[in-house]
């Protein structure tokens, strides 16, 4: 191949090759305008908006572009957009429908909420996912606490709880108490939730030991100032071994270690002293050093 | 030398293009700045923002959005009131225009959007499904 020849090839090759990069690149333009024109329809009216939304979800498009096209439905104020949304939360399959249960959320329309109950109920386990989600977002506590009073199912029962964790939703959980006793799902809940008062009355009564001792860690998770004195003084107070062990992975959990430090100053036992310094050597404690740094000025 | 001055009328022609008034109907200043307009016949208020005769911002003001009013700063010179035709038709020109960064042709769709518009609308259309 003489020079001109690989001259010409080289030229043609880079020619093909800046031609894909300008197609790419408008290719990604098309795209771009596409999405900010379906995004334009949040302001349009819903009468101009419907069709559009409609055509773009019925049609062979991106499922990026379809997802877009379910938030804009959320967002337009009409029957119309709800109903919309809400067949596509029924009847369609797979991420869009979870996708459309999450707008449901994330537009607040309250009937359109209260009609994911049923959704839920006949949902598989990723619709039920959503519809938690999308009550997560809404900030419908009682939507919740209706499913997890409704349901027979335990697992379902521990993420309608969990979600009310995530919600903080302490008169629900608390009502939950009442209603189907007590559980690990619902102390976690309360932990997750904040509520301190509820694990610090559980954490008093050793009627069901499993339950006291797992509030007893449970309060690491809320931690704070009076919850990390509690912890202190539940370890004190008790001669049980194992709420002591609690009360000790609590305070890990809060990093509480001025607590164990405290605890271990006042130990008599040399094995309790031992226990106490491996927790303050776990939690990372430089207290450690200041213990190492006495302990070596007693032997000198 | 001749390829070169044909690029050079081209753009010069593309400078002539920008500079012009974006209709026979709608002329704006040659003052950089941001200027507004009512458009007729509808509770909406277009801002644009130009520098060196090239458009670089668009708020559409409506009572339902409040918050397009974010970022405009300085004296905005009040051209009156302007039809929703003339309205649409810069609008769509800044929409179209590939040289333009996507967050003004953005903000020119969403004007659009709000026009009520059949031209607009086909626009709209021809963006989403055309080939």
């Amino acid at each position: 191949m003489n020079r001109i020849t690989r001259l010409a090839l080289g030229t043609v090759l880079l020619l093909l090759a800046t031609g894909s990069l300008a197609q790419t690149a408008a290719g990604n333009d098309a795209d771009s305008l596409r999405m900010a024109a379906l995004e334009a329809l949040i302001t349009a009216p819903p009468e101009r908006a419907l069709p559009i939304v409609d055509k773009v979800l019925a049609g062979n498009h991106s499922a990026e572009l379809k997802e877009r096209a379910l938030f804009i439905l959320s967002q337009i104020e009409s029957p119309e957009s709800q109903a919309r949304l809400l067949a596509f939360a029924s009847d369609s399959q797979g991420e869009l429908r979870t996708e459309a249960i999450r707008m449901i959320g994330i537009g607040g329309d309250e009937t359109a909420l209260a009609s994911l109950g049923d959704i839920y109920r006949s949902g598989d386990a990723g619709v039920r996912d959503a519809v938690l989600e999308a009550y997560l977002i809404a900030g419908d506590a009682d939507a919740v606490f209706d499913i997890a009073t409704s349901t027979q199912d335990e697992e379902a029962f521990s993420n309608a709880v969990g979600m009310l964790g995530a919600m903080g939703a302490h008169t629900q959980l608390r009502e939950l108490r009442n209603r189907a006793g007590l559980s690990d799902s619902l102390i976690e809940a309360y932990a997750i939730s904040g509520d301190a008062d509820s694990l610090r009355e559980l954490a008093m009564n050793d009627s069901n030991p499993a339950m006291q001792l797992k509030a007893i860690e449970a309060l690491g998770i809320v931690g704070g100032a009076d919850v990390s004195q509690l912890l202190v003084d539940l370890y004190r107070r008790t001669t049980n071994d194992d709420v002591r062990d609690s009360a000790l992975q609590g305070m890990l959990i809060a990093g509480h270690d001025a607590g164990v430090l405290e605890l271990y100053r006042n130990a008599k036992d040399a094995a309790e002293k031992r226990r106490l310094l491996e927790y303050l050597v776990i939690m990372d404690s430089d207290a450690v050093w200041d213990l190492i740094d006495t302990a070596l000025e007693g032997a000198q | 030398m001749r390829a070169g001055r044909a690029f050079v009328l081209v753009l010069a022609g593309l400078a002539f293009f920008w500079s012009a008034p974006a209709s026979s109907e709608l002329s704006i200043g040659a003052a950089d700045g941001w200027y507004k307009w009512q458009v007729e016949g509808t509770a909406t208020t277009l801002y644009l923002h130009q520098e060196r005769g090239q458009p670089t911002g668009i708020r559409v003001f409506s009572p339902d959005c409040r918050l397009a009013m974010r970022g405009i700063t300085g004296e905005v010179a009040d051209m009156g009131s302007v039809s929703v035709d003339d309205s649409v038709a810069l609008l769509l020109r800044i929409a179209r225009d590939e040289n333009f960064d996507m967050d003004l042709r953005q903000e020119a769709l969403f004007g659009l959007a709000q026009s009520n518009s059949d031209t607009a609308y086909a626009y709209l259309d021809e963006v989403l499904f055309g080939e």
